[in-house]
């Protein structure tokens, strides 16, 4: 179906309309929710607040930019609120000015497989990881994080510098270990 | 919110962005399954809104309704078409001609109008006469009472009864005040609106639920204009004379009301939240002490009584809240279950003792509701009232509490409008012909005060407490 006529048969409610544009996005943006949350549970949970929203603000959507990027956009708000409001995440999701990490310029190639690398993004502290995402993925400056998540720009920086080193320390701990275990593929 | 950049960075960024790209997931079935509940029970949901919504919407149609009411005498148009062809059950031309043939049409009223109406209700049948001589009796009554002139002992009905030829009050004066002919002016008002005579003889006599629009626009002419300018005389409504069915016009006044307004906070604790400070220990938390503040609120109120007993009320009111919040943060005291607040751990806020914060909001409202009185008395009226408000934010002065950051935070994106809920008890007296109206009053805001979407914060909803008064001069 042609994507304008979706669109209009999602805003008249039509359930079959819905579910098509349920398949045609929900893989993505299942990987989206992924990424910002610990359990595959949660990450469902997410999906399914994001396109009632979806669903509920498609009339917002006013056809400039591509509706993907929109709908990314609105998952990713949907999953920072999911996170803010869960207390398993509130207590981790603390976002702390602790200075200025600098960015060293020896970073690794990341020779991982890209479920081992969501999987080490994932056992980040809720706050380095969730700001790690927006910034390194999503593309989102530092600036733009602090008015998401309503904290200084500073405090985002700072917080993914650190998430960042924490990683790449992973990375290079697991890429070792890799060496030695003949390293496959994990299963997630 | 800016616009989402994908800037290009170092190569490490730029391989995780690709990699996360290459991750690829498939939904479960059951995620489809899931969702379709949710909306069906969101639809469910979203059903008592609509009610709100219609029952918000009855008060203002009827406002609307009242604003602009249908013209209940608009001028006759001209229509081409005889009034025989139309399928009615008046009489035919031919027979209503015989009316015609009957008048004295060459006598200036010669005719006692008694009879002249006994002729035409043997014509349209019996019963029609109630309803003639009802008005008959409404007409004469005004006549009685503009004229000065004694009261008429024998209405057109008893003379219609009894045969007498005396005329009633209404067209002697008639007759003084118009010299002209009733037949000429029959014919010229039948001319006018493309009847003929006995047409528009026949169809002074018919009810009014078929002149009033059910068979063409020239039914609309009010009965008694019609029979007043048929008979001869000028156009009168008695009815809306006399005040019987008179429309009641809208009052203009005056709103005041003073009082301590708030904010009321959901989420079960409240203003109490996990602290997210540096080293923080289960004892503190930020939290605020809320307090009223002064409320008040001006404008402009137009009523427009529906009944007796219910009156549609709507208007513009300016209204300004404010409350304090006293910030800071929590640790507890040897004394169980007591606290007291230290510095606010906030951004840049010097850390010193609690500090205190007054929040002020600003709206122009346009509230729609009804009043209903609740007592019998008409100089002292007891009133109910009730409606729902339309706020548009004109000014702020807010903080709000930031959940990350465990902070208050000033600014932070508003709800511009925002529906609220009213109601009242007020206690009603005249002094002279000017109605005053003074009692308590409550006011809660169905909309979060802070858009929600935008901020992290707990949803917050003004309210506020007042005496309220209201001044509509003129007539009770």
């Amino acid at each position: 179906m042609d994507e304008g006529l979706l669109l209009r048969e999602c805003l008249l409610g039509k359930r079959e309309a819905q579910k098509q544009l349920f398949e045609l996005f929900s893989g993505p943006m299942l990987g989206v929710c992924y990424r910002y949350t610990k359990s595959m549970a949660d990450a469902e949970d997410v999906l399914q607040e994001g396109f009632i929203k979806i669903y509920r603000n498609l009339h917002q959507y006013s056809g400039q930019g591509e509706l993907g990027a929109w709908i990314r956009r609105i998952m990713v708000n949907t999953a920072i609120n999911y996170l803010k409001r869960n207390s398993h995440y509130q207590a981790e999701l603390s976002f702390r000015d602790a200075g200025l990490h600098l960015v060293s310029g020896d970073d690794p190639e990341v020779t991982l497989y890209s479920k081992d690398l969501a999987m080490l993004i994932r056992q980040l502290p809720t706050g380095y990881q969730t700001i790690f995402n927006l910034h390194a993925v999503e593309g989102f400056s530092h600036v733009e994080i602090g008015k998401m998540l309503g904290i200084h720009e500073g405090t985002s920086r700072s917080q993914y510098a650190r998430a960042r080193h924490l990683l790449i320390s992973w990375i290079k701990n697991f890429a070792a270990d890799a060496k030695t275990e003949s390293y496959t593929r994990p299963r997630l | 919110m800016q616009k989402q950049s994908h800037t290009p960075g170092p190569a490490f960024e730029e391989q995780v962005r690709s990699k996360m790209e290459e991750l690829r997931f498939v939904a479960p079935d059951s995620s489809w399954l899931r969702l379709e509940q949710a909306l069906d029970l969101e639809k469910r949901k979203r059903r008592p809104l609509i009610w709100v919504w219609w029952i918000a919407a009855i008060p203002l149609a009827l406002g609307v309704f009242m604003l602009y009411p249908r013209k209940s005498n608009p001028r006759p148009k001209s229509v081409s078409q005889p009034l025989s062809q139309h399928k009615t059950n008046f009489p035919s031309h031919s027979e209503s001609s015989s009316l015609k043939s009957q008048h004295p049409s060459d006598a200036a009223g010669a005719l006692p109008l008694g009879e002249e109406d006994k002729e035409k209700k043997e014509s349209v049948g019996p019963q029609n006469r109630d309803a003639s001589a009802e008005e008959n009796q409404r007409a004469d009554k005004f006549f009685k009472k503009s004229s000065g002139l004694p009261e008429a002992k024998s209405t057109r009905t008893s003379s219609i009864g009894n045969g007498q030829s005396q005329a009633p009050v209404r067209d002697r004066i008639v007759k003084e005040s118009q010299p002209e002919s009733r037949a000429s002016v029959q014919e010229s008002l039948a001319s006018a609106i493309g009847m003929q005579p006995a047409d528009l003889s026949a169809l002074v006599a018919l009810p009014g639920w078929v002149r009033q629009g059910r068979v063409g626009p020239i039914f609309l002419i009010d009965r008694s204009s019609l029979r007043a300018l048929a008979n001869g005389g000028v156009s009168i409504k008695p009815a809306v004379a006399s005040g019987e069915g008179q429309r009641k016009p809208w009052k203009l006044g005056a709103y005041g009301a003073i009082g301590s307004s708030g904010v009321q906070e959901y989420a079960g604790k409240g203003n109490m939240l996990p602290n997210a400070t540096a080293g923080g220990t289960s004892a503190t938390r930020v939290l605020s002490f809320p307090s009223n503040g002064l409320s008040f609120g001006i404008g402009a109120v137009l009523e427009k009584p529906l009944s007796r007993k219910l009156i549609f009320s709507t208007g513009i009111i300016y209204r300004y809240y404010a409350n304090h919040l006293l910030t800071g943060q929590r640790a507890d005291s040897l004394f169980p279950g007591a606290y007291y607040l230290t510095s606010v751990p906030a951004f840049g806020a010097p850390a010193s003792s609690s500090t205190g914060h007054t929040q002020t909001f600003q709206f122009f409202e346009l509230p729609a509701g009804l009043i209903w009185q609740i007592n019998r008395n008409p100089h002292l009226p007891i009133t109910a009232e009730g409606g729902i408000s339309l706020s548009e934010l004109v000014g702020s002065k807010s903080l709000y509490y930031d959940q990350n950051s465990g902070t208050y935070r000033s600014g932070g994106p508003i709800n511009h409008t925002e529906f609220q809920f009213y109601t009242a008890l007020r206690l009603g007296f005249y002094q002279g012909h000017n109605l005053w109206r003074i009692g308590p009053g409550l006011q809660y805001g169905a909309t979060p005060l802070f858009d929600r979407d935008q901020v992290s914060t707990l949803p917050q909803h003004l309210h506020y407490a007042a005496l309220v008064i209201s001044f509509i001069p003129g007539k009770p």
